[in-house]
């Protein structure tokens, strides 16, 4: 596995006897690494970027603290009044990402110029045990992959194996890792209690290979599913971003079949669909960035519900439809939901809204609100 | 009016033309002040040319040249041809169907408009009620043109 690729490595005070910083200084070379106090105003600097200045904060990386709350509802919650949430929450042990999307909608999220990794995770896991303890029965499921890949930089950080450890004294919480990599060799010695679902954004090799760039390629992604599922991980897809591009049915057909090649659907916890959206002012930072050669820069997008840019609605449901039929044709065992969607879209996708859905009806239930932690600031 | 007294005058701020940033190449910059200076001539408002000029900027890096400039001298019409190049998918199936919508039988005297709002398109209907037995009627036809929409 080669090591993710950073310029500059800065780690604060409070930081440095952490465990992250201990590997950093064994994996890294010490003339890249630097104390904080050496350059304080690029690591405080917060504000719109530049596409020069957005590349750079992925090569720089800063290890620090994080002073407010990890635990948070997803941002989808947010908008329940115009799609339709699965509930799902997000822990954040750090921000930015070493590889570089096309779409990734950090370009227009993110105002810190470089990378974090918070090395207070016992803060992190505190939180989570106040929450899991005050509700232990609640299916809450818990994402760390939101404003960070979860695992493309978990060989620096090893916190996939104190969070499947956390987990395992909470069986019916459940943890996701969302990744586009194929890094899990780090954890797949810990013993599950099959509540840590392993999850991997997918798409067809074209699609990886124009616009999800240095990911891994899809095979190395689903061998990498492949061995968790062997250790007792539970595994998932999310099939989105869906790109369309001219032979999309061809190269999306491609990869419901190897899936269905590959995985038993039984084995497969639960396949989400989402087609391509993002905010309308990240417009100029991705033509920037990756020019007009590129499907997701080209593609013929429209203002709709949370004001995202976002593929004419008959497009969304005629591609949703296609991959539902392609799944269900290959086996209709194959669990499938939809991602920020409106309930239009549900209805036409599958005639009929999640809650009416069995299969689905435990992860849109309502669940107890998150309560607001102190802030340590 | 050329395209610098155009900005002036609209109070365009180099934010407003961030879109630029992408226009590295001299031979896209030389199409870009082309089609500025054509643009400006025909004094649009600043919406309608901020929105143009960022449309043009797509198309020039996605190579389009000679296209850029075909029914140049009229805006609508320059905007709804540049419509058409950045956006070909959709029109094609947003005239697919306005002209299966315009065959569906709506009521009678009823006003039927079709038009594309944000990521959907479909029309707006209006029509004249004067009491109960206009809205069976108009009910009656609807489900006629839902028969023929399932």
């Amino acid at each position: 596995m080669s090591l993710p690729v950073f310029e500059r490595i800065f780690i604060d005070e409070a930081s440095e006897s952490s465990d992250v910083a201990a590997r950093v200084r064994s994996l890294y070379p010490p003339e890249i690494i630097f104390n904080s106090s050496s350059d304080q105003e690029l690591l405080h600097r917060k504000g719109p970027m530049s596409a020069d200045e957005y590349n750079r904060s992925k090569k720089t990386l800063w290890l620090t603290t994080f002073k407010g709350q990890f635990f948070k509802r997803c941002p989808g919650a947010t908008q329940k009044k115009a799609l339709t949430c699965c509930n799902y929450h997000v822990l954040n042990l750090g921000s930015q990402c070493n590889m570089n999307c096309s779409y990734c909608y950090l370009q227009s999220y993110l105002n810190s110029h470089v990378t974090k990794i918070f090395t207070n995770i016992d803060q992190a896991l505190a939180e989570l045990k106040e929450m899991a303890e005050s509700f232990p029965a609640q299916p809450f499921r818990v994402g760390t992959g939101e404003v960070i890949d979860s695992l493309s930089l978990d060989e620096i950080t090893l916190y996939s194996r104190k969070l499947i450890e956390f987990f395992n004294q909470y069986p019916n919480w459940i943890l996701e890792f969302k990744t586009k990599s194929a890094k899990v060799e780090q954890f797949l010695d810990v013993p599950t209690k099959g509540n840590t679902t392993v999850s991997w954004s997918i798409n067809p090799p074209q699609v990886i290979e124009k616009e999800e760039h240095g990911t891994a390629r899809l095979h190395e992604r689903l061998s990498a599913a492949e061995k968790c599922l062997q250790k007792g991980f539970k595994i998932a897809f999310h099939i989105d971003p869906m790109i369309w591009h001219p032979e999309w049915k061809e190269s999306y057909s491609f990869l419901a079949e190897e899936l269905n090649r590959k995985f038993r659907a039984e084995d497969v916890h639960i396949i989400s669909l989402g087609t391509l959206r993002f905010q309308p002012e990240q417009r100029h930072m991705m033509r920037e960035r990756f020019g007009m050669n590129s499907y997701v820069t080209t593609a013929e997008m429209f203002k709709g519900e949370g004001d995202k840019l976002r593929y004419d609605a008959a497009l969304r449901s005629e591609m949703f439809q296609f991959m539902i039929q392609k799944m269900k044709s290959l086996n209709p065992k194959w669990n499938i939901f939809l991602c920020m969607e409106t309930p239009e879209t549900w209805i036409q996708s599958f005639e009929k809204i999640p809650m009416q859905m069995p299969e689905l009806r435990s992860f849109f239930k309502p669940l107890p609100q998150v309560r607001e932690f102190q802030s340590s600031d | 009016m050329n395209f610098k007294t155009w900005k002036e005058q609209k109070k365009v701020k180099d934010q407003d033309l961030v879109f630029l940033n992408s226009v590295k190449e001299e031979l896209h910059q030389e199409l870009f002040a082309k089609v500025s200076e054509q643009m400006a001539s025909l004094k649009p408002s600043f919406t309608e040319g901020i929105a143009f000029l960022e449309a043009a900027s797509e198309l020039i890096l996605m190579g389009h040249t000679e296209q850029l400039f075909e029914n140049s001298t009229d805006f609508p019409a320059w905007q709804q041809s540049l419509k058409r190049l950045r956006y070909p998918q959709t029109t094609v199936r947003d005239e697919e169907q306005k002209k299966k919508f315009e065959t569906l039988p709506w009521p009678a005297g009823s006003k039927v408009k079709f038009e594309r709002r944000g990521d959907k398109s479909g029309v707006e209907l209006k029509v004249f009620i004067s009491g109960a037995p206009d809205v069976t009627k108009i009910l009656a036809a609807l489900e006629r043109v839902q028969q023929e929409l399932k």
